[in-house]
Parts: C-alpha cells; structure tokens; sequence
C-alpha cells in the first residue's frame, strides 16, 4: 500500500479536482486521498487508526454541510494518531472569527482560497511541498 | 329770731348807717371811675366766661371732670356778682350783701380747692395736647405702616398667584404634575396637570386609592409596593408605569415619589407625575427599530458570509478550469475559440474582484472600530509604497508627501482608505505623461483637512457626490478598471470615524479629494 501524503477533506467537487490538479502539478507522485465531506472524514478518522496511513497534510475546508470543518477538526485533534497532524483550513470565509477560532483549535495554517486558480494552485502547491518535506525530514 | 335776722339782714341790705364806697374815692372822678369800670368790666368778664365755659362743656360730649368745669363756672359767676356789687357799692352802700357775695365765693372757691384737690390724680392722668399731638403722630405712623404692609401683602398675593399660574403653566407646558399625600387627614392634593394627566377636569374630588386604580392592571402591585415602602421605610421611587386616563387612553408616565416628615416620622408622600408617553413610544419604537435593524444586520451578515462562499466556489471553477482551458488546450482551439476563452477568463476574474470588494464593503460595516493615535506621514509612506506596485505606476511618478498632523483613528481602515484614494489617483492620471499627486493638509476651523492632489483626467463636479456610491463609475471599465467600489469604501471609513470626504476637481486639470476625521 501506497503511503497516503495528502488528506483532502473537501464538499465542493470543482474545488476539489482543482486542488487535485494543482497540487499534483507542483508535487511529482503525491498521494492525494480526497474524503467528501465531514461525515466521511469523521468516519476516516475514527475508523482507520492505521499509523502507515497516517496523512502528512490535512487540507480541510471550513464550510460543509451538516458537519463543518470546525467540528472535524476538533475530532482530528482528539484522536491520538493523527493528533499532530499539521492541518491547513481552506476556506472562502475571511470573517476575523473563524480564522481565530481555527487557531484556537490548532490548525497550522489558513488558506484564504481565491478566485484565479493560479493563485490558489500556487499557495496550495507551496504548502504542500512545505509539509510534506518537513514531515520527510522528522522521519 | 332767725326770721327777723334774715329780714333784717335784707333790710339792711342798703342801710345808709355807712356811707357808699364813693365817699372813700371822696368822689374823685378819676379813682371813682377807674375801680368802677375796673369792676363792671370784670364782672361782665366773670359773667361771659362761665356762660362760654357752660356752653362749651354741653356742647362738648365727651369731657373730663365735668363737675369741675361746673365748679369753676360758679366760681367765676361768684367772683363776677362780687365784683359787680362791688360797683354798685360806690353809691349805694350794700355791704351786707357784698359781704354775703364773699362769703357765698369763698365758699364756692373752698369747695374748687377741695373738688380740684379730689380730682386732680385724674386730671393729670389728661394728656395734654402736645401729648396727645405725639399719640396722634405716632399713631398716624403705625396706620401708614400697616396701610404699607397691607399694600405689600397685596403685591405679594398678586405675585403669589402669577408664580401659581406661571406654575400650572409651566406644568401644563411639561406635562409635570405634583401630588401629595397626608396620611393623618387621609387628604391628597393634585396640580391641574395631576387632574389632565388623568383625563379630568382639574378640582374632581380625588383619593389616593382611585389614584392607583389609575395604574394598568400590571401596574398596580409595583404601585402598592412602591407607597408601601415610602409609607414605611421611608424610600421614594423614580419610575416608569402605565396609565389608564378616565377615558380609557393608555399614557406612560414617569412618577416620582418623596416621604414628606414630620418629627421623624413619614407623614405623607409627595411627588410628580411627568407625562412621558411621546418619547417613551418614540423610545419603544426606536428599540424595535433597533431590534429589527439587528436583524436584517446579522441576515446581511449571514447573506454576505454565504455569498463569500456560495459564489466564489462556483466562480473558482469557471476560473480554474478556464485557466487549465487555456494552458493545456489553447492549441486546439482556434483564434476565435481562445479569444472567447479569454472573455469568459477576464469576466470570472472581474466578478470575483467585484464580490471580494462587495464583502470588503459590507465587512466595514460591521468591523468595530479602534481609534488610536496615527501617524499619517509613516501611513502614507506605507500606502505609496505599496501603491508603486501598482501596474499604473510608470517612471514618472512624482509623489509629494507634506507634513501631515497625526490623527486618531483605526490604523487599518485610514490605511486601505488612503490606499483606495492614492491609488485612485494614480489611476486616474494614468493617461498623463507626467503624474503628479501631492498628499498633504490644511487646518480649517481649528480641525486637520487631509487631502490627495493629482493632475489626472478630474471628474465632472456634476457627479460629485455619485462618485462615492457603491458602483458608481464615471468611466468604462475599458478606460479605467476598477470595481466601483472603491471610493464608497473611502467614504464609509472616513463616515464611521464621524468624518467627512468631499472633492475639488475640474476636468483636465486634476482631483482634489479631502477629507477630515
């Protein structure tokens, strides 16, 4: 089994694929898994508990239905395999109140997505190859 | 015996056993006549004087010691017929009967002594005329003295009822009435605007209890409550309540209540009663208005937030994958299908720029406010220099940044404003072949006008207060781009430190944007 680099926890297909694509541009073999909502991240989180599976990066978006990025976070921290996880929230939402409540909860960073898909590929793509060596170095 | 001396005695009244008084004159004219008229005129005298003083104590009615003033008349009388037979004893010599004339004076002269004698403690107690002068004066004095003070009285009575008028004017005016309370009498008393506040005509009889039942039903414990505790601790109230006039209309009030005492002890309770109902409705009115614009303030909140993300996902796709269009299948595309290509790319990146300004504008809004103090030079500096970045920024730019006060404001909103006009002005002079923007201040009125300057294309001041709405553009966003947002952003942060934003402008020459805080 192919070790998992990139968790993506996104509701919005488009915003998805094009993260895929993006990230897969700037990352040569990068393993991208992409969990479609809050309920199938929560399921992931609670039920793999396999430390090879463990992700180097969470990308999670803020707003979803039902259960939203804050909650999944949340959980995310409470379980022990994945509680250091770096987690960067992807969000369109730049209201002061989330954004800090996101670090209150422990994310790494914040990613304000924008509309050109340049932008958003190149912030996306940065972060990635950040996390993803930082993690290949602390092995 | 006694019979025959008093006829004797008569008889003898004229004897000419002596010899008539004349003779001791020896009938000198000149001594004769001289003692006679001396007499006559005397007796006469003695005989007017009596009948003046009896006429004068009859006709007077009220008079002291009357019996003395009688006593002296028949003194005088005695003295007078002494003296008159004294005349007629020149030739005719009745010496018995001058002897009894004297003998009956010393008698009636005796009985003046004794009687004066017996008066007089009360005489003296007669105050004499100077005396009585003094009363008079004095007593004139203290009748002008009252006739004064009753005049004063007077005055003050008339200013009394003005000041009373003037009173129930000004309590009409201010719809304040005042009341009170006497427990030991059980009696209330109320202003004429008591009585109107009530709906009555003012005089209607009045008791404390019908005074309460004036409260709405919800009201009335509160009431009980509040007397209550004055009537026993002794505490006054300030509230607000409502009530139910005679005719049904219900008022809000604003009543007030004081324990009034009395060696100690609370004897009754006075206060007012100040009709409140305008501005107690407006007030309500207003805290509803509030309620509701709280409302349609977090629904806008909420729409601007689902907006940020309900639009922009959609908007992120056509751009993403419109991008990805262009770079891995412009070769397949012919001419026509990459211009239209490029339409639908440019138009997805202009209304993401419009929605993003759209939320920053709504964002001021709501954003709170910190004012500290700024310093406007290091500010601008800042701002000029991230406006450089600009694409309109070409080789000759030529910024003047004069000495600028500091101000007190929010640090942020004042920078993006500054950034938003300075970039404006870049924008606008774009066209030029040498720009010129010039950020400096005046002082007017004693208040910093701060002001950007440049010799751009200037604005038509027809439109001078269209610039600053939400998009509003003068221009095609082929010759200028730009969201339209931009100055309305400008103009809700200089309106939210209470400032004003105005313009100077004349087309051709340049803009002149100022604005105080």
């Amino acid at each position: 089994m192919k070790s998992l680099d990139i968790v993506l926890i996104e509701d919005d297909d488009n915003d998805a694929e094009l993260a895929i694509i993006a990230l897969k541009k700037a990352i040569k073999n990068v393993e991208v898994m992409r969990l479609k909502d809050g309920e199938e991240a929560l399921d992931f989180f609670a039920t793999n508990q396999n430390l090879a599976q463990k992700p180097k990066l969470i990308l999670l978006d803020l707003k979803m239905p039902k259960i939203d990025g804050l909650e999944v976070l949340k959980k995310i921290r409470s379980y022990e395999w994945v509680k250091n996880c770096p987690i960067v929230m992807l969000t369109s939402s730049r209201e002061h109140k989330d954004i800090i409540e996101s670090y209150n909860l422990g994310i790494n960073s914040y990613v304000v997505k924008p509309v050109s898909f340049k932008e958003f590929a190149d912030t996306i793509s940065s972060i990635g190859r950040y996390w993803l060596s930082v993690n290949e170095e602390s092995k | 015996m006694y019979m025959y001396w008093v006829i004797d005695f008569f008889k003898n009244l004229a004897n000419d056993r002596f010899m008539p008084h004349g003779m001791c004159y020896q009938w000198q004219p000149v001594t004769l006549w001289s003692n006679v008229l001396g007499d006559l005129v005397t007796a006469f005298s003695y005989f007017m004087i009596p009948a003046f003083l009896i006429y004068f104590v009859s006709k007077r009615k009220k008079i002291e010691m009357k019996g003395l003033f009688m006593m002296f008349a028949i003194f005088i009388i005695s003295c007078g017929a002494v003296h008159a037979i004294s005349a007629v004893n020149v030739w005719i010599p009745f010496y018995n009967l001058s002897g009894f004339m004297k003998l009956t004076m010393a008698g009636v002269s005796l009985a003046t002594v004794v009687l004066m004698y017996i008066n007089m403690p009360e005489a003296l107690k007669i105050p004499s005329p100077s005396d009585l002068q003094v009363i008079n004066d004095q007593l004139k004095a203290e009748i002008e003295e009252k006739t004064r003070l009753q005049t004063e009285l007077e005055q003050q009575r008339e200013k009394l009822q003005k000041t009373i008028k003037l009173l129930n004017s000004t309590q009409e005016a201010a719809k304040i009435g005042s009341w009170s309370v006497d427990f030991a009498t059980g009696e209330s008393y109320w202003s004429n605007q008591v009585y109107r506040i009530h709906g009555l005509e003012p005089g209607s009889p009045t008791y404390l209890r019908e005074g309460i039942n004036f409260y709405r039903e919800d009201f009335r414990e509160r009431v009980n409550e509040v007397v209550k505790q004055a009537q026993e601790e002794g505490k006054s109230w300030d509230e607000e309540w409502v009530l139910v006039d005679i005719n049904g209309n219900e008022i809000w009030v604003r009543t007030t209540g004081y324990p009034t005492y009395e060696d100690g002890k609370v004897v009754g309770i006075e206060g007012l009663i100040i009709d409140i109902d305008q501005q107690k409705r407006a007030a309500i009115a207003l805290e509803e208005q509030t309620v509701e614009l709280q409302k349609s303030n977090a629904e806008l909140e909420s729409f601007s937030y689902s907006v940020s993300h309900d639009m922009r996902a959609p908007l992120r796709a056509i751009n993403g994958y419109a991008e990805i269009l262009k770079e891995e299948y412009a070769d397949k595309l012919d001419d026509e299908g990459n211009r239209l290509l490029n339409i639908v790319h440019a138009s997805a990146i202009k209304l993401g720029e419009l929605i993003d300004d759209i939320l920053a504008f709504s964002r001021l809004g709501r954003k709170e406010l910190t004012k500290r103090p700024v310093e406007m030079v290091e500010l601008v500096h800042q701002v000029v220099d991230e406006v450089a970045q600009s694409p309109y920024w070409n080789a000759d730019v030529k910024i003047n940044i004069e000495d600028l006060p500091n101000a007190m404001g929010d640090q942020s909103m004042l920078k993006q404003a500054l950034f938003n006009l300075i970039e404006n002005a870049l924008k606008y002079s774009s066209k030029e072949e040498k720009i010129e923007i010039t950020i400096g201040s005046n002082a007017e009125e004693g208040e910093s006008v701060y002001f950007i300057k440049d010799n751009g294309i200037g604005i038509n001041m027809e439109y001078k207060d269209k610039i600053f709405g939400v998009f509003q553009r003068l221009h095609s966003s082929k010759t200028f781009e730009g969201t339209g947002v931009g100055l309305a952003i400008v103009r809700k942060i200089i309106e939210r430190h209470g400032g004003k934003i105005w313009l100077e402008s004349e087309e051709g020459i340049g803009s002149t944007f100022y604005f105080k805080l």
